[in-house]
């Protein structure tokens, strides 16, 4: 490949004893996008720090090169690599908040920028700076130049980090994970940026993702890694369309998808009393300056015994909020919680504290760093009245093997285990109590993909085993349809709409819902599922406007921004009522976007 | 379907000792501690025999020389440090205990958060030594006035140290998971908050510590603390200066101890913060 701009060549990276990359290929031209996919602990970060010479102290380069138009990196001197580094070679990062100073304006970040490669007069750097972000798509560039990071959305945080990175003019960019801390609906658009800068300014775009669903949005080639290794590399039609590697298709197959058959759920009890019931659940927070933030919003939904519930929602949305009112861990402002008829609030007796409990999403904060495994599962058994040591010991060892994991670990601390092991004791312990509601926080987000479906396999089998009823809770719709009986959607607090999982991915009734799937990353590098009229306007920034108004009206793809004559969005709120048996939505015209692409298979 | 947890290999603990700072940091408190400790051995002669050489410099019998009354002030330097050294763990262990007391019970009960923060602020709107002054005022001079000075003025320090480390965990998902399944809150206090809040005083003890030698050097130099013939590092250190231009290596021995124990403390407690955040970071 005479014509790559960079070029890897062998690249073998050692951290201590350790080897983190051994034997990377690959090359890009100007113009395209590649993508380097792989699982924690792959080696695809390494790779972009060797290649800006940025890796840690610890990590060394210890074969092959990185050729950027054929020179080796590793022989440019202190100087070259300055011009090296934001210069031809350009970086945006996961974390678009922590990479930018909160003291700094945007105009001060990009002329820095600027200047550090010698763009031109202030005057001149001015101009570019504003070129700079309107070429990422950020509306009102001038007033935006002088407001400092705070006052950006995380969507445009991240824009603008890949404006810095485009200062210099790079001819690569290494962009790590960009989207991963961002919404979907927010990701569709940087992606969508992603791509036209590798179109228009023909750079060479290098995209490191856990995230299949990305590559196939966006990238042109795609190299799949595993613990420091490349096992397969192609175009992204052939990697992920007739993947060779086991690896790659075990990593396939684990991606919850939304055009797959559902799996059949049993166990939902249609004719009693429903277990648990929210009428309309609000909470407000009061702002520093005394004024009201409303995260959850008159909700009103219920859960019947051995029902699962899916809570779907951006960042935003409530849904935690909604999680945590009904585990107790906070009270809502307004509106009731019932659990079998009996009133739930904060203070609540032992018996209702056993029978409902939480998983929480990050299985590393949600254990004591100090405390052994088995202590941490005694806990609860201790405090609902299991006074013998022997038959908590038992208890102990039978909830480890329930949850999968060998009872000897129960001395061991949470550092020694990996994530998706750490989310299995996560599990143990809100068993403990053999709680009749689990509600389960984006139980699996934090989690690599393979890890992610082994999770919910042994959520499924648990619920079935032990029936449960839950309620659970995630961003990804694709997930929460393979494990529920209903969804519920939510958008700024606000329950948008709710029906059977089948027939609302298949046929959603919300505008939202459709922009939802639309955004919904699908390892299918074929499907067109992204017509551009679903591209959202702007994005959920935690402050909906509040007031009369349906609140997805600024951003609806049918709603008034785009159609002049639906003025009654703003005017007046559409109540959720019912469009079909058992099918609601909050809209005035419920049903009038469609979205064909996906069959309905339940 | 067992899944075999894999050991992951554990993180080797960085220790205090990691830089040489520390390591003569902890040299220096360790060497001061046995001449405390063991002073009534080490000490050449009784620190308040007279004699009739006096102020007499540095020489083979008098390893640093004779004070105004002809006293061995190695021997008295050797007893000061002992002073300083009881009387400061002394209060800064009960300075300690008070703190962490008041901490648990403002965690637990807001009023008494609000009673014990505002007489904390109280406490430490006072320069510590205008307090030691009101100390002494009450309770006289000697021993037990430096001690409950030392204690009114760390006090306050050890509780809101402790008291931030619990109310930045309780928010936390394990403490909430914890509350979550039943564990009461006296349990979730005092086993899930207190053992990672209690890093952070290990750090503040020591510091305390030279603190408080500074403080009881202030007190029996202005002449509220250890009043002679007792000796204490800041009572010599007061003689000393009296007679700085007619025998100035007097001065050397008292301001060598107090500097070195200060300084020793001081260095040490940094070191342990370093750790202890090092330390926190990886759990």
């Amino acid at each position: 490949m005479s014509d790559a701009v960079l070029e890897v060549r062998d690249l073998r990276i050692e951290f201590g004893a350790r080897t983190a990359v051994d034997g990377v290929d690959f090359a890009v031209r100007p113009g395209e996008v590649l993508g380097i996919i792989g699982e924690s602990g792959s080696g695809k970060s390494s790779v972009a720090l060797a290649a800006l010479r940025m890796l840690p102290a610890t990590g060394r380069v210890t074969g092959g090169a990185v050729l950027l138009r054929g020179t080796d990196i590793a022989a440019l001197s202190e100087n070259e690599l300055r011009d090296l580094r934001g210069g031809e070679i350009g970086l945006v990062f996961q974390d678009p908040m922590s990479s930018l100073n909160p003291m700094l304006s945007i105009g001060r970040h990009l002329d820095e920028a600027l200047r550090a490669h010698g763009k031109g007069s202030a005057a001149e750097r001015r101009t570019r700076a504003t070129e700079l972000l309107e070429l990422v798509g950020i509306p009102d560039p001038e007033r935006r130049l002088r407001e400092r990071p705070h006052r950006l959305s995380g969507g445009q945080r991240q824009r603008v980090m890949i404006a810095l990175a485009l200062a210099a003019e790079p001819a690569v960019l290494f962009a790590d994970e960009p989207t991963t801390a961002l919404d979907a609906t927010t990701a569709v658009g940087v992606l969508a940026l992603l791509k036209r800068v590798a179109r228009e300014l023909d750079t060479a775009v290098v995209l490191i993702t856990h995230d299949i669903g990305v590559v196939a949005a966006t990238c042109e080639r795609v190299v799949v890694m595993r613990t420091g290794r490349v096992v397969e590399h192609g175009a992204v039609e052939d990697v992920l369309l007739r993947p060779q590697h086991p690896y790659t298709q075990g990593l396939l197959a684990a991606v919850p998808r939304l055009d797959t058959p559902l799996p059949k759920l049993s166990g939902m009890d249609r004719s009693t009393e429903p277990l648990l019931e929210v009428s309309g659940l609000s909470k407000t927070y009061r702002g520093r300056h005394g004024q009201r933030f409303t995260v959850l919003d008159d909700v009103s939904l219920s859960v019947r015994p051995g029902e699962t519930l899916g809570i779907v929602g951006e960042s935003g949305s409530g849904k935690s909020t909604l999680a945590r009112a009904v585990a107790g861990a906070h009270a809502a402002t307004a509106g009731a919680l019932r659990f079998r008829g009996e009133e739930l609030t904060t203070k609540r007796s032992a018996e209702l504290r056993r029978a409902i409990q939480l998983v929480f999403q990050d299985p590393y904060a949600s254990l004591h760093p100090r405390m052994r495994i088995g202590t941490a599962l005694e806990e609860p058994l201790r405090a609902h009245g299991l006074r013998d040591r022997r038959a908590r010991a038992d208890r102990v060892v039978e909830l480890l093997r329930e949850v999968g994991l060998d009872p000897e670990v129960s001395r061991r601390r949470p550092a020694e285990f990996s994530g998706g092991q750490r989310q299995r004791i996560g599990i143990a312990r809100a068993l403990a109590t053999e709680p009749d509601l689990l509600i389960c926080d984006e139980p699996v987000s934090s989690l690599d993909v393979s890890v992610q479906a082994r999770i919910l396999d042994l959520l499924v089998e648990l619920r079935e085993r032990l029936g449960l009823t839950m309620l659970f809770i995630s961003h990804d719709l694709a997930v929460v349809r393979q494990v529920s009986h209903r969804i519920a959607v939510l958008y700024s607090g606000s329950l948008m709409e709710l029906g059977p999982a089948g027939a609302l991915t298949a046929r959603p009734l919300h505008p939202y819902t459709v922009t939802l799937l639309s955004a919904a990353p699908s390892p299918d590098p074929s499907a067109d599922r992204r017509p551009e009229e679903l591209l959202l306007r702007g994005e959920a920034n935690g402050q909906p406007a509040r007031g009369t108004g349906c609140p997805f009206a600024n951003r609806c793809p049918i709603g008034p921004v785009v159609r002049d004559d639906r003025g009654i969005c703003r005017d007046r709120r559409p109540e959720l009522s019912e469009h079909e048996p058992g099918r609601f939505a909050a809209c005035h015209f419920a049903g009038s976007l469609t979205r064909p692409m996906i069959e309905e298979s339940a | 379907m067992t899944v075999v947890a894999v050991a992951v290999p554990a993180q080797r603990r960085t220790g205090v000792l990691r830089s040489a700072r520390a390591r003569v940091a902890l040299g220096v408190v360790v060497v001061l501690g046995l001449a405390g400790a063991f002073a009534g051995l080490l000490s050449p002669e009784d620190p308040r025999a007279q004699t009739a050489r006096l102020l007499t410099g540095p020489s083979g019998a008098h390893w640093l020389g004779t004070d105004e009354l002809g006293r061995d002030l190695l021997s008295r330097v050797l007893h000061g440090i002992q002073v300083d050294l009881v009387v400061g763990v002394a209060g800064v262990a009960v300075a300690g205990l008070l703190g962490v007391l008041a901490a648990v019970l403002s965690a637990r009960w807001a009023a008494a958060d609000v009673v014990a923060q505002r007489v904390f602020d109280v406490l430490l709107a006072f320069p510590s030594l205008i307090l030691a002054v009101a100390v002494a005022a009450v309770l006289g001079t000697g021993m037990v006035s430096i001690t409950v000075a030392i204690v009114l003025s760390q006090a306050p320090i050890c509780c809101r140290v402790v008291r931030a480390g619990l109310l930045a965990q309780r928010d936390r998902d394990y403490a909430v998971a914890a509350r979550l399944s039943g564990v009461g809150p006296w349990r979730v206090l005092l086993r899930h908050l207190l053992p990672t809040a209690l890093d952070a005083l290990v750090v503040q003890l020591v510091l305390s510590l030279s603190t408080a030698v500074f403080l009881e050097g202030g007190m029996s130099f202005v002449g509220i603390g250890v009043r002679p013939p007792d000796p204490s590092l800041g009572n010599i250190l007061q003689e000393s200066v009296q007679y700085l231009t007619v025998r100035p290596s007097f001065v050397v021995g008292p301001l060598v101890a107090i500097t070195a124990l200060v300084l020793g403390f001081t260095v040490l407690g940094d070191a342990l913060n370093n750790a202890a955040r090092r330390g926190g970071s990886q759990a």
